[in-house]
């Protein structure tokens, strides 16, 4: 498989603190990378810098085998983000949220419509479209988050931990989602607490902590780095061998 | 792009039961409450007349003092014949403008320095009537020789209604940038602006995609209220399009200002204090809160207040017709909108340099 996003020597400090330090990422044009880390360990600046929401201090970011800061007007497009926080207006209906962000990518007219509505089946809010944003539940509305990011069809798709307080239906649609949006074409890079998702749809995961990569592989051979035995261990106990314990954020 | 992110914007905007109560209905309420506030201070300006206490020396003709009484009644002077007395205590006891005595070939006047407009309209009357005796004794023609008492060009021709109604909704206006608050908020809330990031939306295309709903819906809010203010209170308001024009401007230029500052601080609460500060300050020597005709404020800061021009303006056009200071309240607030908008998207950028 050919390499979609490349991060070389990617380091963010801010003042002395060192966030990111030289991460290296690889990722695989159809792939579903999965990103593990405790809080703190550097997932969401590496996100931000892949993004180019954050500047990197150092090390820069090949996206489609071109230099990501440099020609950022082309490539941008290219890229579908999904960020954690709800990013939707609730005084807005499901098809104006909707239009309004696929609309960023210079998609417009009838087309800029057909998208709209495309990607609001396509999460399961068609029927929905004219009500406020305000009036749906948690699980529609990381659906309608979902929706506001697909409309201009990018190759790599980035979810930052879409299904933080929505139900099992709610999770296992946007799981099996992620999974179509795989199958039809599109590289993902998935991070999450819940160490079940990322096992149950990633083919390779890395670990972060203290803004390095500790660890990378499939699900199986991350478990056989801690124990010849993987089926008497879970993916949170090679998570925890690996990080360790301690609690991050007190 | 900027078309859906103006609509959207825009939608967001007006769906606001905020905006909406604080564009069209709260001018009115304050329109009521000011103009009836201020109603007797404006009405004893409108009413007011010339009133002085007068003494006959002897050797004045009686001729003279009936010519007086006569001229001074036509032209609303109302003077009352003191035979005797110390008149600084008349003038204070009475509340006259002044008091004059007449010799036979002259006169005194005394005048209260509280009343320097009425004051001065004595002295003119005065003038003017012995300046016409004069011409009488020459042996011209009485009938032919007229009298006038023109009252100073600052005494206002705008009742107390009619100024309020027109000021609050222009000061309402001038805070364009609170309608601003749903969008800016939800942005920052909710990490939208994380979307914009990750787009290829450029800065001024966003500064566009917020100054223009913010005109447009306090433009909508302002010229629904003018128009209620007009059915329900009365006021009567000059040109419609050229007022609409100035008012739609002003609330540019309040939003511009708002806009430029919040890409400075990124903050809403200090974008709103710092906004609204300024506008009661231009408020408040522009003639927003107290009448400009009657401010003691020197001439040169009213000027410096972009709204001073703007109240100017909207009033005399209401008043008068015509206004000298049109154009002054559309380059003064057109420059600001200008300035204030190139530094917004300037600081916009920067802003997104430093992250990006």
């Amino acid at each position: 498989m050919d390499t979609i996003l490349k991060t070389n020597e990617l380091t963010k400090r801010y003042d002395n603190r060192v966030v990111v330090d030289h991460l290296k990422l690889d990722i695989k044009e159809g792939e579903i990378f999965g990103l593990l880390g405790p809080n703190g360990a550097g997932k969401s600046t590496t996100m931000n810098m892949i993004t180019g929401i954050v500047k990197p201090t150092q090390g820069n970011v090949d996206f489609l085998g071109k230099d990501f800061q440099s020609n950022r007007k082309a490539l941008i497009s290219k890229l579908g983000y999904i960020p954690q926080d709800l990013a939707i207006h609730g005084n807005l209906k499901a098809w104006e949220n909707v239009e309004l962000f696929t609309s960023l990518y210079g998609i417009k007219g009838k087309q800029l419509k057909e998208r709209t509505d495309e990607a609001l089946e396509y999460v399961g809010l068609l029927e929905r479209r004219g009500d406020f944003a305000k009036t749906f539940s948690g699980g529609m509305k990381r659906r309608l988050n979902i929706a506001c990011a697909i409309g201009h069809h990018p190759k790599l798709l980035i979810f930052d931990e879409p299904t933080v307080g929505i139900d099992p239906q709610s999770r296992n649609f946007i799981l099996e989602k992620i999974k179509e949006s795989n199958q039809n074409g599109a590289t993902v890079i998935y991070t999450s607490h819940y160490m079940e998702e990322v096992e149950a749809i990633c083919s390779r995961i890395a670990i972060m902590d203290n803004g390095k990569v500790i660890a990378t592989g499939s699900s199986e051979e991350l478990k056989k780095m801690v124990k010849d035995d993987t089926s008497s261990i879970t993916l949170e106990e090679v998570f925890l061998t690996m990080t360790g314990k301690k609690l991050r954020d007190y | 792009m900027i078309r859906y992110l103006i609509k959207n914007n825009l939608k967001l905007m007006v769906r606001s039961k905020l905006n909406i109560l604080l564009y069209v209905f709260f001018p009115l309420i304050l329109i009521a409450i000011l103009s009836s506030a201020f109603h007797d201070l404006m009405k004893q300006y409108e009413d007011a007349t010339v009133c002085a206490g007068y003494r006959m020396e002897e050797g004045v003709s009686a001729e003279l003092a009936d010519a007086l009484s006569e001229v001074a009644e036509e032209n609303g002077i109302a003077l009352v014949e003191y035979p005797d007395g110390d008149p600084e205590e008349i003038i204070r006891e009475r509340a006259y403008c002044g008091f004059v005595i007449f010799e036979e070939d002259s006169y005194t006047l005394y005048q209260n320095s509280d009343e320097n407009e009425m004051g001065k309209v004595l002295e003119y009357f005065l003038h003017a009537f012995y300046a016409n005796a004069a011409v009488t004794r020459m042996g011209a023609d009485t009938d032919t020789i007229t009298l006038h008492i023109e009252h100073p060009e600052y005494k206002p021709a705008i009742d107390s209604t009619d100024y309020y109604g027109i000021v609050e909704i222009i000061y309402f206006a001038c805070n364009s940038i609170i309608c601003g608050t749903a969008v800016f908020m939800n942005e920052k809330k909710y990490g939208i602006r994380k979307r914009y990031q990750v787009s290829n939306v450029a800065e001024w295309k966003l500064y566009f995609g917020k100054f223009i709903p913010i005109l447009l819906a306090v433009g909508i809010g302002s010229v629904l209220s003018a128009v209620l203010s007009v059915i329900l209170l009365d006021v009567h308001w000059g040109d419609p399009l050229l007022s609409s024009g100035i008012l739609l401007i002003c609330a540019g230029a309040g939003a511009a200002f708002g806009i430029m500052i919040y890409s400075f601080f990124g903050n809403m609460v200090a974008t709103v204090i710092l906004t609204f500060g300024m506008s009661w300050v231009a408020g408040y020597f522009g003639g927003c809160f107290e009448t400009y005709m009657y401010a003691s404020h020197p001439m040169a800061v009213k000027l410096a207040s972009p709204v001073y021009h703007v109240n100017r303006a909207l009033t005399e056009l209401s008043c008068m017709g015509h206004s000298d200071y049109t154009v002054s309240a559309i380059l003064y607030n057109g420059g600001i909108i200008l300035l204030c908008s190139v530094l917004a998207v300037f600081a916009g950028v920067l802003r997104k340099r430093g992250k990006a």
